[in-house]
This record gives structure tokens, sequence and C-alpha cells, in this order.
């Protein structure tokens, strides 16, 4: 594929002016840019400087999705939104400002968690780009990018420190080849399950759960008379169960308001390593190794003494999402067949149900399960095409099934 | 606070006996049967100077334990990193002797990077 050069037909004249200096570089193509679809998942410290560059350099399609709205404390490294209003979605408010940096791309934004994001859209992008917060968030992404063979070119701060780590599906480790038991979770669930609090930390818990109970929605911990109802609630479990000291305002709002630190300096080292990875791999993908050979290490950085460190992940054959056992199978449904079909047609392509077991199908949320009912149809179970619906219940193990849906 | 570990000639044991219990939801077991002692190298690729420190592990230990005791070691929060051995992060529920270590090997201490793997 040729270089880019300053009389390309394919550009306009403006679109020729405005990358002028990235024509300049050897073995540039700004048509390999201008055809590359990318999907960036979460819009904050990462995906905005991300999503900045991505724009800068030309990249003609981009995909923007995050479940968030602006805060005021995301305005110290998260430029996209400097003109936007309080509380505005940031997948939207992220493509105003974007068609402002770059008129010539296409840029669309998704006020959705990932789960909820129309499938099709994972197996449009041509790499997928992860910014998130969260291991269940990193876990439900890793899924979708092994499916669909999609280069996931991840990244992730902490502190002084962060991370890029690219997956390149069957290539090298995915995140679920060397799953870790802890979760964020955990202290949650242990107590939830337990009902007697075994922590001090745990009486705060439980008191959120009694408000979500009473109220039918979260507490606001910029509301006192919320604060108040979880202080309270908290502190005679604290002291039924001898957990002194109670609870003060202050610990209570930095507990269920909890936020990490973070600053632009770190996420613009990692965000920016993660775009010139997405780079690389846009053009590798097409035959142009001019830009370098995409990296498939797992990249540390210390911002406090300024060193790199590289990991090589090992792959796990035994892994549950990109491992030698997986079973993954594409089904034709109709809109309004009922759910059972998927087994029947299972069946018929030799899969053996084991009578032991009742059939079951899920799909994956959050950080949960959601079961299907089989009695029911595609779109009363919400089903969409493309849909990632995990069976359980059959002699050969879990099997994985992608959904066609056709009318 | 000491900031030249390279004299101590500590082991693992011994320190431990130093190092506050960590709360866990099963009675601590030290060790499980059937370990034995190795040397390790940890070092950290976070905080303000690059460590390196060589301690003698039990392969019997909890993973989790041998963190919280790296993190006294190193003056490093435990929930600001993850041991890493091979390129494999090792799970704190499980012990040194379901990984591959072997005597002389490295373990890192790598960035929790939020919530991160």
């Amino acid at each position: 594929m040729g270089e880019s050069d300053f009389f390309s037909k394919d550009l306009t004249a403006k679109e020729r002016q405005l990358y002028d200096r990235q024509f300049r570089l050897k073995g540039w193509n700004q048509r390999i840019l201008k055809n590359s679809r990318i999907l960036i998942v979460g819009v904050g410290g990462l995906g905005c400087e991300i999503a900045k560059n991505l724009a800068m350099l030309g990249v003609g399609h981009i995909d923007l999705v995050d479940l968030d709205v602006i805060e005021h404390s995301n305005l110290n490294r998260q430029i996209l939104f400097m003109d936007a209003d309080i509380a505005k979605p940031k997948a939207i408010a992220a493509v105003e400002m974007l068609k402002k940096v770059n008129p010539n791309i296409i840029l669309k934004g998704y006020h959705t968690s990932l789960e909820k994001l129309p499938p099709v859209i994972f197996k449009k992008a041509d790499v997928i780009v992860g910014g998130l917060d969260s291991k269940n968030a990193r876990i439900n992404l890793n899924l979708q990018a092994v499916r669909f063979k999609k280069p996931l070119v991840d990244g992730g701060v902490n502190g002084y420190h962060g991370h890029i780590y690219t997956i390149f599906p069957y290539e090298n480790a995915c995140y679920d080849c060397h799953p870790t038991s802890s979760t964020e979770s955990d202290e949650m669930a242990a107590c939830t399950v337990v009902g007697v609090p075994r922590k001090r930390v745990h009486c705060l818990f439980k008191a959120t759960m009694a408000f979500e109970e009473k109220f039918s929605t979260v507490p606001n911990p910029g509301n006192i008379d919320d604060v108040n109802f979880l202080i309270s609630f908290a502190n005679n479990l604290v002291d039924k169960f001898n957990f002194n000291p109670q609870f003060t305002v202050k610990e209570v709002i930095n507990i269920i308001d909890h936020h990490e630190p973070g600053i632009i300096t770190i996420n613009a080292v990692i965000a920016s390593i993660q775009s010139q990875e997405i780079l690389k791999i846009l053009n590798y993908q097409k035959g142009n190794s001019a830009l370098g050979i995409p990296s498939k290490e797992y990249i540390i950085y210390n911002g406090m003494t300024q060193k790199f460190y590289y990991l090589t992940k090992p792959r796990n054959p035994e892994c549950l999402q990109c491992g030698k056992n997986v079973i993954r199978e594409e089904l034709y449904i109709r809109k309004d067949q009922k759910l059972q079909c998927i087994i029947d047609a299972l069946k018929m392509k030799g899969y053996k149900l084991d009578e032991e077991m009742e059939p079951i199908l899920t799909v994956p949320e959050f950080d949960s399960l959601r079961e299907l009912d089989l009695e029911k149809t595609a779109i009363a179970n919400k089903i969409r095409s493309l849909s990632f619906i995990s069976l359980s219940g059959f002699q050969e193990g879990e099997i994985f099934v992608t959904i066609r849906l056709f009318k | 606070m000491s900031e030249d570990f390279d004299d101590l000639d500590e082991d693992l044991e011994d320190i431990e006996d130093k190092t506050p219990a960590i709360a866990s939801k099963t009675p601590n077991v030290a060790q499980a049967p059937g370990g034995k002692d190795i040397s390790i190298f940890f070092m950290s690729t976070i905080g303000p100077g690059e460590k390196k420190q060589k301690l003698l592990v039990n392969t019997g230990n909890n993973v989790g334990d041998i963190k919280t005791t790296v993190g006294n070691i190193f003056g490093i929060n435990p929930s600001d990193f993850h041991l890493s051995h091979g390129g494999v992060t090792l799970d704190e529920g499980k012990l040194i002797m379901d990984y591959p270590v072997k005597d002389g090997d490295t373990i890192l201490l790598i960035p929790a990077s939020t919530a991160g793997i």
C-alpha cells in the first residue's frame, strides 16, 4: 500500500492541509486511518486522551461508550468535557467536543454500559480500546474481544504508575487466562451472604443495602439526610457487634463515595502509548509495518523512577475464554422463537444433554449472570443479534453461542 | 526507616512473626504441608526506587500472606501491588506451590492499576 502524498485524491484539500505534517513521516498512509473504525470503552482519564489523539490523527470512525455522566472532579484530567455541563453523559459530551477537534471523521457516542452495548459494535471495530476502572468490566470486555478475535488495547493507572497491554486473542494471554479470585465486590458479597457483619466496614455495607431496600435508590453522598441514615444504621450495628469506634460523616463519605486518585500526566503517558499501539496495529493489520510491529508485552510504567518494565504473559491452554477446550457455536434463530430452540439446535448438531442437569442459558451482566427463560422468545429475553449466550447442561461441558437473529 | 535492605539477611519466617496477621475468612494456616524452603528474589516495579530483596520462602506459604510481608519489607501498601511470576499474576488465595516457582526465581511487585489484573 502506497504512502500518502500531498495530492491524494481520497482526501479533501482541507484534510490534506490538516494532516500535512503526518504525511511527511516515512511510511505514513492516511487512507488506512481514514478507513479504520475504533471502539473506545470508557471515556474517562484514559479514554478522553485516546479519543483526542485518534480524532486528531484522523481515524475515520470512532465509537465511544461510557455509562457515566460528567462530574466537576473529572475536569482535572478529562479535557473533552471543558465546555460541557456537569451531569451530561460523558460519551455524548465527548463526541460534541471531538467534532470540533476534527470535523472530517464519524463519531458516535453511546451512554450505556459495555454489557448493554449492541454487540455488532464490537464486531465492526478494527481495534477495541479499554480505558476502564474496574476488573469486572475488563473481564467482560475481554470476553467480547476474544470471541470476535479483535485486538484489545487496554490500559490502567494507579497513582504514579500504570500499565498498557494489548490482547491479541489466541496469540498472547487474554485477561481470563490466569484468573485471580479477588474481586472488588469481595467484601460486599461476603457480607451479603453471611448476614452477620464480620468486619467494621460490613456494618456500613449493610446500612447501604438497607437504604437501597427502603428507598429503592442508592444513597447520595452529597445529601446529609442520606448520610445520616447510613451513620445511624451502621453505628447501631457497630455497637451491637462491638466494632467500635463509631463511623463519622467524613469516613462514611470516603467509603461510599470511593474514588481512585488520578492525574493528567500519568493518564497522558499511558493513553499516548495506547494510542501509538493502536496506530501500529491499524497499519500492521493492513500490511503496513512501516510504523513498527505491535507489542504483545505487558508494559508497566513507573512515573516515580521513569522506568518501564516488560512482562511476557503466557497463554493458558485451559483458559475458559481462549483455551483449547472452549466450544463456540453460531446459531440463527427467529426473533419470535422461544429459546428452547437453541437447545434443540445444539442437539441436532450432535451435542448430548446431561440427563442429570437442567440446561441453563445465561448472558453476562456487569458482575453477575442473567438467566434466560427457555419458554420465552428471544426478544422477550432481550436477546439481540450477536448476543453472547453461555449454555450449561450438556455432556460436552459449557457451550458458548453467538446468536444471529432474523425476522 | 531504613532504606538499605541489602545488608539484611532476613528470612520470611522471622519477618512473619513481626507482621500483623492479615484478616482472613478462614483460620490463618501459616503453611500447608509438603512445602519446602526456597530463595526468591522480590523486585519492585513501583515506588520511588527499584528495590530487590532475597527472601527465604516456604512453598507451602499463602500468596496473600507473602504479599503482606513483602509489602511491609518494601514499605508499600499491599493493596497497591500484585505479585507476578513469569508473567502470571499470583492469586492471593493460592499457595506458592500452586505455581512453577523455583529456587532463585524472581517475583515482581507490579502496580495494581485501577483494580487491574
